[in-house]
């Protein structure tokens, strides 16, 4: 709720702080309560990251990039790890719409609902107990969150793949912020912290006609 | 593997103890002495296999039983098995030459019974970006919970054979793969990213068959390391330490302060259900506070009647602040130099999710300190007669990162300069922070307003800790 009302204060930024700041922690203490979440349980993983060293070898491991908001996470299945053990161990597959904002290479349009795969996602124990498996190195994406994505067409042609160090968020001042665990990769220290309209340009720049 | 201990303690004797246990510190323990020494710190997982040491060694109870490799990629099968049968034996025959108690021996078939399950897919979880992963499971084959600090009964190890192509598309790539998610499975996490080989954000480390940056192809701006390093070895023999090896691979200076010093007795197949108690892990940086809490788990009634935990921790690491008892019980935090210690009875029984401690740990220097649970004496509150009950210890895990939650300006402190920093990088008055890593104070993964808020809450005393 705070994150919200945050981004509908534009104009607060033109006018003195501290008043805001203390009416907000004041808030913040109000409502300090927090339901009971799911256990995220975090899978060790080796990723295919190399081409995140810059932003050319990016562009050209994931070809469709636009910056746009997660709506919904439509479905999440358990896929087999490796056939044949017993129960076929499985981890979740999550299917999220997303909202295209701003395309800048690749087939999307603007105000087209895509779908995002990514590894891992909500799911249950084998005792009931709710659980989100991420794999190393990623998070789940955030229904609401916007995001600059460097996606890949899924190898079934059902949407799109995201990669963990193949995206960044883009914050309510409009800044790119990777995760912190790829923040040193090069393609993603270039664009981080930059506001999203200059890392567009930049980004341009790398594409190979 | 690890964690679980069985307790054999007689009711008299837990009678006794209860009353007559003094929380100065009285008592001796039987503690492996603590190996730390100054430098970069080895990366550990929290999770451990459920072999066990044994009179004083682990001797051959670390000698993993690999299944036959599956060779699942599209297409045919002797085309996947000539891209991944010889790196599979290179990358468990280099594992099983290291100064290690740890030893692969491969079996003539593949199925579930082994204790490694292994084999290439054509993708993992419809993922082209995954190369491998290692999951850890109990005896059902089902996922190990809680994963941070579980005790496993097999490994799946898995690798992607579509992702293997283009500059992955060798041998080495593929030997490098499974030989980093086999140090995975021998409870190795991740080294650097984004860094030169031998390198990470606190400067100089030994490389390592864990870090992205050495096993990357070299086209790819790795170095192409395919083979164990000593520093893994070094990791594995803290991890999994026997007296008979010693800390092989930990030259001077380069040694984690991780401090093995769990040996419970062999137990059998692990069993979801077994009754526990456990501690929780946290994530802080230097200076700063972190909470923890020992619980309960699996405990059907009559429920937990009688309890001596002793929690033993690296003190170069983490400094005990503070141990609140719950439910009818008293904790030491000084109970010796690196141990706590909990005791306490239950006339009603304790089940499922009691906590029996609320602990607050300070980081004191960067690196990672195991918490050890040794169950020294448990008892279920049957009414007149309490029983002994086989009980398992699921340790916990503190991290001390060399970050200062807060701190953008990079000062050692997160204080209203801080909070300004990041209001001026909001009205993109400045074009980044100092310490961009630290502007992130809630620990969300943004550095927002929130975070400048926040900072104000934390520097005005209304709230303690950061990320809250």
């Amino acid at each position: 709720m705070l994150a919200g009302i945050l981004r509908g204060e534009a104009t607060m930024w033109r006018f003195g702080f501290v008043p805001v700041l203390i009416a907000l922690a004041l808030g913040g203490l109000a409502c300090g309560d927090k339901g009971t979440e799911p256990q995220v349980v975090t899978i060790p993983a080796r990723w295919a990251s190399a081409s995140a060293s810059d932003l050319t070898s990016l562009l050209q491991s994931h070809p469709v990039v636009f910056v746009g908001t997660v709506a919904r996470l439509r479905e999440t299945i358990d896929v087999p790890v490796l056939k044949g053990t017993a129960g076929e161990v499985q981890i979740p597959t999550s299917l999220f719409s997303v909202l295209v904002e701003r395309p800048l290479t690749g087939d999307s349009r603007i105000g087209e609902y895509v779908s995002i795969r990514q590894a891992g996602g909500p799911t249950k124990a084998a005792d009931g107990t709710s659980l989100i498996v991420t794999l190393e190195g990623d998070e789940i994406l955030e229904e609401g969150q916007t995001y600059l994505f460097f996606a890949s067409p899924s190898p079934d042609g059902v949407g799109l793949v995201t990669s963990p160090f193949a995206r960044l968020r883009v914050d309510t001042s409009n800044r790119l912020s990777p995760l912190r665990e790829w923040s040193s990769a090069g393609a993603l220290e270039q664009l981080a912290d930059l506001p999203a309209d200059r890392a567009e340009k930049v980004i341009l720049r790398h594409v190979t006609p | 593997m690890s964690l679980r201990s069985l307790v054999t303690a007689k009711w008299l004797h837990v009678a006794a103890a209860v009353v007559a246990i003094s929380l100065s510190t009285a008592i001796t323990l039987d503690m492996v002495g603590a190996h730390s020494k100054q430098g970069p710190h080895k990366r550990l997982l929290g999770t451990r296999w459920y072999e066990q040491v044994q009179a004083g060694d682990y001797d051959e109870y670390m000698t993993l039983s690999v299944s036959a490799f599956a060779y699942e990629c599209l297409g045919s099968t002797s085309d996947c098995r000539e891209r991944w049968s010889v790196p599979f034996n290179r990358a468990h025959s280099a594992w099983s030459s290291q100064p290690t108690t740890a030893d692969f021996v491969v079996g003539p078939d593949f199925s579930s019974e082994y204790d490694v399950i292994i084999g290439a897919v054509p993708l993992i979880g419809d993922d082209p970006f995954l190369l491998g992963l290692a999951l850890p499971l109990d005896a059902n084959l089902d996922l190990c919970i809680p994963l941070a600090t579980c005790v496993f009964r097999h490994q799946l190890v898995a690798v992607a054979d579509l992702v293997h192509s283009g500059s992955y598309d060798s041998g080495s790539s593929r030997q490098s793969t499974i030989a980093h998610e086999l140090g995975h499975s021998l409870s190795l996490a991740h080294e650097s990213v984004g860094y030169s080989c031998g390198r990470d954000a606190t400067g100089v480390i030994p490389q390592s068959i864990m870090a992205y940056d050495c096993i990357d192809p070299v086209a790819l701006g790795g170095s192409g390391i395919v083979d164990p390093q000593a520093w893994d070895v070094c990791g594995v023999n803290h991890a999994y330490h026997d007296p008979t090896i010693g800390y092989a691979g930990c030259s001077s200076g380069s040694a984690p302060t991780n401090t093995p010093t769990r040996t419970p007795t062999r137990t059998p197949t692990s069993t979801p259900d077994v009754p526990f108690i456990g501690i929780s892990s946290v994530t802080r940086g230097v200076g700063q506070e972190g909470s923890l809490e020992v619980r309960t788990g699996a405990w059907e009634p009559p429920g937990l009647g009688v309890w001596t935990v002793d929690i033993n921790y690296d003190p170069d690491v983490v400094a005990p602040m503070s141990c609140a008892p719950q439910n009818g019980g008293v904790c030491n935090s000084e109970f010796d130099d690196d141990t706590m210690r909990i005791t306490g009875a239950s006339a009603t029984g304790l089940t499922s999710n009691a906590v029996l401690a609320s602990i607050i740990v300070r980081c004191q220097q960067v690196g990672t300190s195991p918490l050890d649970l040794q169950l020294r004496i448990v008892a279920d509150a049957t009414i007149g007669n309490p029983q002994d009950v086989a009980t398992e210890a699921h340790d916990g895990l503190v991290t001390c990162g060399n970050f200062v939650f807060g701190d953008a300006s990079c000062d050692g402190f997160a204080d209203p300069i801080d909070s300004n920093l990041i209001l001026q990088l909001g009205a993109g008055m400045i074009p980044a922070l100092p310490c961009p890593g630290n502007g992130d104070a809630d620990g969300n993964g943004v550095v927002d307003i929130v975070d400048a808020t926040i900072i104000l809450q934390y520097s005005a005393g209304m709230i303690s800790t950061l990320p809250p």
